[in-house]
C-alpha cells in the first residue's frame, strides 16, 4: 500500500501544481473581482498540499515498504487488459467501420476470448446484440449511430 | 394541508398512462440493476439518461427516481441468495440474509427484505411530503454566501463520511472542483484548461466522467474475480414473515426507517452508510446481540428499511436546495437541468408538476416494486444464475452508446474511456470516487457563487462569517476538517502517554 500510496500522492501533487501554474497563467485578478485562474489556483493549491501531507505521512512510516499485488488474482490482467483494448478498438473504428460492424466485432471478442464462449454463441449474441441494439437505439430513439461499410 | 393538496396534485399526473408506464420502467431496471453486481443505481441511471432527453421533465425524473430506489429493493435478492451484494446498500443484508437461506429461511428473508423495504419507503415519504416544502422556505434566505458554505460544508461532509482514507477524500474532493474548471469560465468566458480542444469548450461531459468512474471502472473490477457459482438452488417458499417475524421485525424497521432518512438528508450520506449504522444499531440495542450473524431477520428487516428511507431524505435536498448529497442525486440534478428545470427553493412555485409528481410518484413504485420482489422473485433468481460473462460486454456497449449518444461523437467515448481507467485506478490505490464526482458537478456552481460573493464584499472574506446561515454551515464544515485532521493526532498522543 505504502508504494501504491507514493505513486498516487505524487501524481496528484503534479496534477495540484499544473492547476496552480495554469491558473497563475490565466490572472487571479484582484480579490473583489478574482479572475478566472484564482479558483483553479487556489484549489489547484490546496490539492498539492493534501498530497504533499499524505506523501509525507507515508514516507514516515517505519519498517520495509509492504509488497501488495496490483491484481486481486494472479492472472486477472488477462481479463483486464483485452476488455481494455477491444473499448479502444471501438473508439478507434467506430466511425469508420461503423455501428453494426463494430459492435458485432466488439460483442464477439469480449464473449469469445474474455468471457470464454464458444463461438457459436459468441456468434450469435454479437448479431443478436448489435442488430437489437441497433433497433433501439436507432429506431427506437432517433439516435444517429454512423453507418461506416453497412448502411441500413 | 399545502403538502396533501399538492401530493394529490401529483398522484394525478402520476397516473397518467404514459407517467405509470415510465414509472415501472424505471422500477424494473432499478431491481434489475440491484440484482445484477457489477451496476449500480449511479451508473443505471448515466446509461439511461440519454432515453430520457425526449421525455417530458415530470416523466423522466420519474423513471429515473424509480431506478435508484428500484436498486435498493433488488440488491437484497442477491445478498440474501447468493451472499454477494447486487449494490453496496446491501452489504450488511449478506451477513443474516444469506445464513437464513442456508438454514432454508430464504423466502421469509426475500419476504421480510422487501416489504420492510415497502414499509420504510411508504413511511419516509410523509417525511419528504411534508419536510421539503419547509426546507424550500428556508433555502429563499441563501444568496451566495449560503450557498458557498453550504457546498463547502457538503463536500467536507460527503468526504469526513467516507469508508477509507478522509485525506484522500478530500483530496479527491480537490481534484473534482479542478476537473469542473475545464472549459470555459463562468463569468468572463475566457478558455481554461480546454487547449483549444472543440469539444472541451463546454467542459469534461458528465455523462461520459459518470460512466467512466462508475460503469467501466466496476467492469473491469468485476472482471478480476472468478466466476460466482453457488447459488442456492432449493425452491423458495413461504415468502411471507411469521407472526413471530413481524414481532421481532417491528421496531429494527421502525429503527432503520428514521435513520435511513435522517442519513440520507445529509451530503455524503449514502445508502451503505445508513444500512450499516441501522444494523450496528440493532445490534446495540439488542437483548441478544450475539445472534447477529447467524441468520436472523431483524438483521434483514432493520439495513432493508435504512436503505429505503434513504432515498426520500435525499430528495429533500435535492429538490428544496438543488443541492446532491450523493452520486445518485448528482445525475437525477443534471437530468432536471438538462430538462431546463432548476430544482431549488422555487421549484415548488415554478415547476410544481415535476415536485410533485416525483413525490407522488414513489408512492406509486413502492407498490410497483413491492409485485415485482415478492410475486416475481423466482424471476430474479433465474436472472442471478445467467453468467456474467454474458452481462458484461451488454453493460460495456451500453456505457458506449450512452457516451456516444449526448452529442455523437466518440470524443466523449474517449472521455469516459479515459475516466474508466483513472476509477479502476482509484480503486486499486483506495481513493473514493464520490467526493470527486460530487465537487465535479458542484464545482462550477461553487465557483460562480465564490467569486460572487467576494464582489458583493468587495473582497472581503467576512462576508461568510457575517451572515448567520452561511456561519452556521462554516462552522460545521470548520469543526469537520478539525475532527478529521486532528482526531489521528490526539488518538496518537494518547496512546504514547498510555501505552
Amino acid at each position: 500500500m505504502r508504494n501504491n500510496d507514493s505513486v498516487s500522492t505524487l501524481f496528484c501533487l503534479c496534477l495540484g501544481l499544473m492547476f496552480v501554474g495554469g491558473g497563475l497563467k490565466m490572472g487571479l485578478g484582484p480579490l473583489n473581482a478574482p479572475g478566472p485562474g484564482f479558483f483553479p489556483a487556489v484549489i489547484g493549491g490546496v490539492l498539492s498540499s493534501l498530497s504533499a501531507a499524505l506523501f509525507v505521512t507515508v514516507s514516515r512510516k517505519k519498517g520495509p515498504p509492504e509488497r501488495e499485488n496490483f491484481w486481486r488474482q494472479k492472472r486477472s490482467w488477462v481479463k483486464v487488459f483485452p476488455s481494455l483494448l477491444s473499448l479502444f478498438f471501438y473508439l478507434a473504428f467506430l466511425d469508420s467501420l461503423g455501428y453494426l460492424l463494430t459492435t458485432s466485432l466488439f460483442i464477439f471478442f469480449l464473449l469469445k476470448f474474455v468471457g470464454k464462449k464458444g463461438w457459436g454463441a459468441s456468434i450469435l449474441m454479437a448479431v443478436i446484440v448489435s442488430l437489437g441494439s441497433y433497433a433501439m437505439f436507432r429506431m427506437g430513439l432517433g439516435v444517429l449511430l454512423p453507418k461506416g461499410l453497412i448502411h441500413l | 394541508m399545502e403538502s396533501l393538496a399538492g401530493l394529490f396534485y401529483g398522484l394525478g399526473i402520476t397516473f397518467q398512462p404514459q407517467n405509470l408506464f415510465f414509472c415501472f420502467v424505471g422500477c424494473f431496471v432499478g431491481t434489475l440493476v440491484g440484482v445484477l453486481p457489477g451496476l449500480g443505481p449511479s451508473g443505471a441511471l448515466a446509461l439511461l439518461l440519454p432515453v430520457t432527453f425526449a421525455l417530458p421533465p415530470s416523466t423522466a425524473i420519474i423513471m429515473l427516481a424509480g431506478i435508484y430506489y428500484g436498486a435498493m429493493y433488488g440488491g437484497s435478492t442477491t445478498s440474501i441468495l447468493i451472499n454477494i451484494p447486487g449494490e453496496a446498500a446491501s452489504v450488511v443484508t449478506c451477513l443474516d440474509g444469506y445464513q437464513m437461506a442456508r438454514k432454508g429461511r430464504a423466502g421469509p428473508a426475500l419476504g421480510m427484505a422487501a416489504i420492510a423495504s415497502f414499509i420504510a419507503g411508504a413511511i419516509s415519504l410523509f417525511g419528504l411530503l411534508f419536510l421539503a416544502p419547509p426546507f424550500a422556505n428556508f433555502a429563499l434566505k441563501f444568496s451566495s454566501p449560503e450557498y458557498v458554505s453550504l457546498i463547502l460544508c457538503g463536500l467536507i461532509l460527503v468526504s469526513f463520511l467516507g469508508s477509507g482514507s478522509r485525506l484522500k477524500a478530500f483530496m479527491m474532493g480537490a481534484l473534482g472542483l479542478l476537473l469542473g474548471t475545464i472549459g470555459t469560465d463562468p463569468i468572463e468566458g475566457m478558455e481554461r484548461f480546454a487547449f483549444k480542444i472543440p469539444y472541451l469548450m463546454d467542459g469534461l461531459g458528465l455523462i461520459p466522467v459518470i460512466m467512466g468512474l462508475f460503469g467501466i471502472s466496476e467492469i473491469l473490477a468485476n472482471l478480476e474475480e472468478e466466476e460466482f457459482r453457488g447459488i442456492l438452488t432449493e425452491k423458495i417458499k413461504n415468502l411471507f414473515p411469521t407472526l413471530r417475524d413481524w414481532k421481532d421485525s417491528a421496531w429494527p424497521i421502525v429503527r432503520g426507517t428514521v435513520l435511513g432518512f435522517f442519513i440520507g438528508v445529509i451530503p455524503g450520506g449514502n445508502t451503505d452508510i445508513s444500512s450499516t449504522m441501522a444494523y450496528a444499531l440493532e445490534k446495540k440495542v439488542s437483548k441478544h446481540p450475539q445472534k447477529f450473524g447467524t441468520g436472523i431477520i431483524e438483521g434483514v428487516a432493520a439495513p432493508e428499511s435504512a436503505n429505503n428511507s434513504g432515498p426520500s431524505g435525499s430528495f429533500i435536498p435535492l429538490l428544496s436546495l438543488g443541492i446532491p448529497t450523493n452520486s445518485t442525486m448528482a445525475l437525477l440534478l443534471a437530468s432536471l437541468m438538462i430538462h431546463g428545470v432548476t430544482p431549488g427553493p422555487f421549484l415548488i412555485n415554478q415547476n410544481p408538476d415535476v415536485f410533485w409528481s416525483v413525490i407522488a410518484s414513489m408512492y406509486i413504485g413502492n407498490l410497483m416494486l413491492l409485485a415485482l420482489n415478492l410475486p416475481l422473485v423466482g424471476l430474479w433468481v433465474q436472472v442471478i444464475k445467467i453468467p456474467y460473462a454474458y452481462f458484461f460486454p451488454i453493460i460495456f456497449l451500453l456505457c458506449l452508446l450512452g457516451s456516444y449518444s449526448i452529442a455523437n461523437t466518440v470524443f466523449d467515448i474517449g472521455v469516459m474511456i479515459l475516466f474508466g481507467i483513472f476509477g479502476f485506478l482509484m480503486k486499486k490505490y483506495a481513493y473514493e470516487s464520490t467526493p470527486l464526482i460530487l465537487a465535479f458537478i458542484l464545482g462550477p456552481m461553487f465557483e460562480e457563487h465564490f467569486r460572487r460573493s467576494l464582489v458583493l464584499s468587495f473582497g472581503s472574506f467576512g462576508i461568510f462569517f457575517e451572515r448567520p446561515i452561511s456561519a452556521a454551515f462554516l462552522g460545521l464544515a470548520i469543526l469537520l476538517l478539525a475532527v478529521s485532521l486532528l482526531g489521528p493526532l490526539i488518538k496518537k498522543k494518547q496512546f504514547e502517554i498510555i501505552p
